[in-house]
């Protein structure tokens, strides 16, 4: 009987991972690729499993509203997606479900407003922000260079209008394209071609400075370079400015959340505290956060040439529950997920023709409606859904909301439960993750480290060199190492001693046997 | 070979790494010294250096599992023993050197005893170390590099009785002459590569024809 309980259980578990709603899911034709880049020295790309799936496209024609042109922002608050219909002036608000939010505009899509007794309207208007419980909708209405403040009914709060200070210069023309807002009301604005950093403003609407500047680097090299030119060629050369940040988001906690262009090699996100200095956490060597580390990782490895063969470029990004992030690549139309302390937790979606793909992602938001539905029970450990993620695609001009499948949930309870500490049951999880990927770097350094903490340093080690954490390693490895030589200091050190005893023993006998023979044998002479 | 043969086979080289100059003078004069040595060190140099891409402890070993290739180590090895030996005797020849091809590659693979002796003792080690110690696996490395050149310089200096500039000279021009020699080949192998285009297009179009 004992030997059919593991394949009966295992068949049973086969049974419930068949008939769970999230694997179901997957079960449907996804057209994208699961991989993601394991840890080692090279930079290797592998297969994993899919994280996210598509469930729902929605695009103006389903709403029936017209079809969306060039959509530029989708921001959600509470229940209700707010987009951006930048090319129609226009904001569209409507749930997962396809249905307009009739309390607000005309049916649900804002097109006019009363600015001071009379309608106003918006002029390609980009970026929006809808801060948690502060009833208001930050609106960046580019190209009448303001920022609208509404309340949730879009009746209208104030404006910001083009600062006059002194520190900005005559030649930038402002027009606001992003926007974040922290609990204290102060906005944070990304000015469409302003280097200088953000620029932050009051609650109160006025002006309060740059925040974030990224620093500039030159090298020796351009210096020896400038040295040479003469003054018509430095002209021409490119300016050394910084690059420009392309989106912008805040976290629970107040700390900002940037992408950035950055043609030079580092991290391309910035996680900015109230200071305005960089505060982002990558513990992985030669893993910078920039999207795809290899060019093109699933042409080289999967045999398919769904990807383009470049860089990614990062266009926005969204902090999430237990500091994690997701950010998308335009280019390619993947997203990346992060978590706080750098590792790359998971990567979907692709661009293509198919359901769920895109041409131009640009922009992303979280949806947070079913965080704390459990999926799964591992041995009294929930499995929590996670959220759904929503993107807009700027040339398909609609919205896709992913769900996580079973091992997308599994990975976010992961990083959640470890964010809270609480690390015996995280370990469970990773140990079910491995599972079904056993790519997963992090679950075996997750693995290793708790092994390590319980003092089980030589299954720790496996575990760290499988995950390819050396320093980790290094330490399991010297403990394992003071342990062994613990045990065997003893048993060694009493084998030599007796070794060395039985060799002068017996080299001090014979030498005495020697002495007896010869006396004796002098004395027999010495008798004859 | 002889019990006592061997004994000195064994014995010389360790003794070439302590009194070089010495040692190296009597490779010249043909007093110890064996040519089967050059075998023995290239085979040597050639498991070391396998053996530590393979071996080499997980803490210090930046080489990637997917790439490592035995073999094509063993070709680097004698392309680069060859092309040395071949490059130094073209210039040593030209510069009054009185070095033998045969006498530069003898002395070439003694020179390079402490290498591969000190590549095998810091692969096991690197397998007992932790982050905080890899400064000894790198100590050792460097030393029995260091070392290695210094053979190296002593046996060019030796064997074709150079001064100190000029021996070093002639090492910095070994290298030139090693890289002109990769350029040579690769050009005659391109330009065997168009005759033999040429004939194989000769002989297609005969084919097609006839």
């Amino acid at each position: 009987m004992k030997k059919y309980i593991k394949p009966l259980i295992s068949l049973l578990l086969a049974a419930v991972f068949a008939f769970m709603p999230a694997m179901e899911a997957s079960a449907r034709k996804v057209p994208y690729r699961g991989y993601s880049y394991d840890n080692m020295r090279f930079v290797n790309a592998v297969p994993a499993r899919l994280s996210y799936i598509p469930a729902t496209v929605i695009d103006g024609v389903d709403l029936g509203v017209g079809s969306w042109s060039s959509p530029q922002d989708v921001q959600v608050y509470e229940e209700w997606i707010y987009v951006s219909d930048t090319g129609n002036n226009r904001i569209v608000v409507f749930n997962r479900y396809g249905e307009l939010k009739e309390d607000v505009g005309d049916n649900g899509v804002v097109t006019t407003f009363i600015n001071n007794g009379e309608i106003d309207t918006f002029n390609a208007q980009d970026g929006l922000c809808i801060p948690r419980g502060m009833n208001r909708i930050y609106v960046c209405d580019t190209e009448n260079r303001r920022i609208l403040v509404f309340d949730m009914e879009f009746n209208l709060l104030g404006i910001v209008d083009e600062p006059d200070s002194d520190m900005l210069m005559d030649y930038n023309i402002f027009r606001p394209v992003k926007i974040t807002v922290d609990n204290g009301g102060r906005m944070y604005v990304r000015v469409r071609n302003m280097f200088q950093g953000l620029l932050c403003f009051n609650d109160d609407l006025t002006f309060n400075g740059y925040f974030g500047q990224l620093p500039v680097r030159v090298s020796a090299w351009d210096l020896l370079w400038r040295r040479i030119y003469t003054r018509e060629q430095i002209e021409k050369n490119r300016s050394f400015i910084p690059t420009e940040f392309t989106n912008v988001d805040i976290d629970e906690h107040g700390f900002i959340y940037c992408t950035n262009i950055d043609v030079y090699d580092g991290d391309r996100v910035k996680i900015l505290n109230p200071f305005g200095t960089n505060i982002l956490k990558n513990y992985n060597e030669n893993r910078n956060i920039v999207g795809d580390l290899l060019l093109d990782a699933i042409a080289q490895n999967f045999m398919s040439d769904m990807g383009a063969n470049t860089r990614s470029r990062l266009e926005d990004i969204k902090a999430r529950p237990a500091g994690m992030y997701t950010v998308v690549d335009s280019r390619k139309g993947r997203l990346f997920t992060y978590d706080g302390e750098g590792n790359l937790l998971y990567i979907f979606g692709g661009n293509g023709s198919q359901f769920g793909m895109f041409r131009k992602a640009t922009a992303l938001d979280i949806l947070k409606e079913n965080f704390d539905e459990i999926v799964y029970n591992i041995d009294g450990l929930d499995i929590y859904r996670g959220d759904d993620v929503i993107v807009l695609d700027e040339l398909r001009a609609n919205v896709t909301i992913f769900e996580p499948t079973l091992y997308g949930a599994m990975i976010n309870t992961a990083i959640s439960l470890r964010y809270d500490g609480d690390e015996g049951h995280a370990v469970e999880i990773w140990r079910e993750i491995l599972r079904l990927d056993n790519n997963f770097m992090m679950a075996y350094v997750g693995i290793g480290k708790s092994l390590l903490a319980e003092g089980e340093n030589r299954d720790a080690m496996l575990y760290l060199r499988a995950g390819n954490d050396i320093k980790y390693y290094s330490v399991a490895y010297r403990r394992y190492r003071t342990e062994v030589m613990n045990n065997s200091m003893p048993v060694v050190m009493t084998g030599l001693f007796i070794v060395i005893g039985l060799y002068y023993g017996t080299k001090l006998t014979l030498w005495i046997l020697r002495k007896q023979r010869e006396r004796r044998v002098e004395h027999e002479h010495g008798g004859v | 070979m002889n019990m006592a043969a061997f004994k000195e086979f064994i014995k010389f080289p360790f003794y070439v790494m302590v009194r070089p100059f010495t040692a190296f003078e009597d490779i010249k004069y043909g007093e110890r010294g064996s040519k089967k040595y050059i075998i023995v060190s290239i085979l040597l140099m050639w498991v070391a250096i396998a053996f530590n891409t393979q071996y080499a402890g997980i803490v210090v070993n930046e080489n990637n599992p997917m790439t490592m290739n035995s073999i094509s180590d063993l070709y680097g090895v004698i392309a680069v023993f060859v092309l040395w030996c071949v490059g130094n005797w073209s210039i040593t020849s030209l510069m009054d050197g009185e070095g033998k091809l045969i006498q530069i590659a003898t002395a070439t693979s003694y020179a390079l005893t402490p290498f591969f002796l000190g590549y095998f003792v810091a692969t096991l080690l690197s397998r007992f170390i932790t982050t905080q110690e890899v400064a000894f696996y790198t100590m050792i490395i460097t030393i029995v590099t260091i070392w290695a050149a210094f053979l190296l310089f002593a046996a060019v200096a030796t064997i074709h009785n150079f001064s100190f500039v000029k021996a070093l000279a002639t090492i910095f021009f070994s290298f030139v002459s090693m890289i002109i020699i990769i350029f040579l080949i690769m050009l005659i192998g391109a330009l065997l590569q168009q005759v033999f285009f040429f004939f194989e297009n000769v002989y297609k179009e005969l084919t097609y024809r006839i």
